[in-house]
């Protein structure tokens, strides 16, 4: 990768690669901060908000280790503060007031969402009763795919930290699905 | 390296994860200035103080159109989603209960004291992560008559006075919806801008079809009164009653804890 050198910071990458970075990463980053957020609209301004970090960031990296960590590990730390930072009934609002701009797919993904992905979408409903940390290990490790070295990476901790956190997290999710979601747990998939 | 065996819930949790559906993620491509420009700071939260009052503009504005149904699908405060146009396969309301069949969805009619779950204020504070509250205003109301416990894909806690020179009546229900939980109404016949201790909060006049799921439940009933809707913090706050709109925000801002 060659770069241009130029007198002010940030130079990060160039544009061609940039263009490359945020296509083959966008996707997961978007859906981890919508499964954190739970607003698409809100997943979509804090992947923006992601980026645009990196970009700031990008000379500061380690280019020895994986990209997507990395992403996702600044996606997480914006997602926490805006967690904090916003209420819910904000982002209710802000989702609705978005909703009268131009007509967009996404409202009928939304509500095809509700009603065709229920299990999954009650395994989310689930999942957010659990504590963040819980969330969000659970969301990297089985909604995202990542392996638990990667894992590690995100979250800064040992892979054995990783290890506890998601035996600990499993074992608070059954009893939450036991409890309110019993009809989830070992129910043969794909019958509709 | 994964030393350990997945167990059978571990798979489960995979094989459901799998089944997400999300929202298509946008191209961000487009959104991202290219390298060297600077985004200007502090847009989004431009916005978002601007929100409320978008809120307001846009909310008289829609119900004052009678072409409102074209322009958005449902608005949601809280956990209560407002659908603005039928559902795609309307059915009528009953005044009775139908049998249970265990199909799935299944849809019941219900009348409010015929939900299930029905326990003791302090057995469903035990249960539901929030601080349960009561109005103390009007000063005659006191403790509820009935309280239920309700999963609504989340906690939620009904409660409900009965009118005490006519108890076959209710006088007031207050539903305290915890995250996660969503409920929906449809197509309501009014729905007024209002505020509850100065924050937004929607007054929305029936009849109209409230609609919950509960477990592998669909539930609907027949809303003929008026309802209050607002939030605090995590909680959703819905108050159903046949009094106007002053004396519901009156009632709203008088809970507290009992």
């Amino acid at each position: 990768m060659e770069r241009k050198h130029r007198a002010h910071p940030p130079e990060g990458p160039d544009e061609a690669l940039w263009e490359e970075v945020i296509r083959q990463h966008q996707e997961p980053v978007f859906r981890l901060l919508y499964l954190m957020l739970g607003d698409a609209e809100e997943a979509a301004d804090t992947a923006q908000e992601t980026f645009l970090r990196a970009f700031r960031a990008w000379d500061r990296r380690d280019p020895n280790r994986p990209l997507r960590p990395w992403l996702l590990r600044i996606a997480v730390h914006l997602a926490r503060n805006r967690r904090r930072a916003l209420g819910r009934y904000w982002r209710a609002l802000h989702r609705w007031a978005r909703l009268q701009g131009p007509p967009s797919g996404m409202r009928d993904e939304i509500l095809e969402t509700v009603a065709r992905q229920e299990e999954a979408e009650r395994l989310w409903r689930a999942i957010r009763r659990l504590g963040l940390m819980d969330q969000e290990t659970i969301y990297l490790r089985y909604f995202l795919e990542l392996s638990e070295a990667e894992i590690a990476q995100v979250q800064n901790v040992a892979i054995g930290t990783v290890k506890s956190r998601l035996h600990r997290a499993l074992h608070r999710l059954r009893a939450v699905v036991e409890r309110e979601f019993p009809d989830l747990i070992g129910r043969p998939h794909g019958e509709g | 390296m994964e030393p350990r065996p997945p167990s059978e819930w571990e798979d489960r949790v995979r094989e459901l994860a799998r089944q997400f559906s999300y929202p298509p993620a946008p191209d961000l491509r487009s959104r991202i200035p290219r390298p060297g420009v600077r985004r200007p700071r502090g847009r989004r939260w431009a916005w978002a103080a601007g929100a409320f009052g978008a809120f307001m503009l846009a909310l008289g504005i829609l119900l004052a159109s009678p072409a409102r149904a074209g322009l958005l699908e449902f608005l949601q405060i809280g956990a209560v989603r407002i659908r603005l146009q039928p559902p795609p396969t309307p059915s009528k309301p009953a005044a009775t209960p139908s049998p249970a069949s265990g199909a799935i969805p299944e849809t019941r009619m219900l009348g409010i004291l015929d939900l299930a779950g029905e326990t003791t204020l302090e057995a469903a504070q035990a249960q539901v992560p929030f601080p349960i509250r009561l109005p103390t205003y009007p000063p005659d109301l006191g403790r509820p008559d009935h309280v239920y416990l309700q999963g609504m894909g989340g906690p939620a806690v009904i409660l409900v006075w009965r009118d005490p020179m006519r108890p076959d009546r209710i006088r007031l229900a207050l539903f305290e919806i915890g995250p996660g939980a969503l409920i929906e109404k449809i197509t309501p016949q009014v729905l007024t801008a209002t505020t509850v201790h100065g924050r937004p909060a929607l007054w929305v006049e029936g009849p109209y079809l409230l609609q919950t799921r509960s477990g592998r439940w669909e539930l609907r009933r027949l809303v003929e009164g008026h309802v209050l809707l607002w939030t605090e913090g995590e909680v959703t706050f819905r108050l159903e009653t046949d009094l106007g709109m002053e004396e519901a925000v009156r009632i709203a801002e008088s809970l507290s804890a009992p």
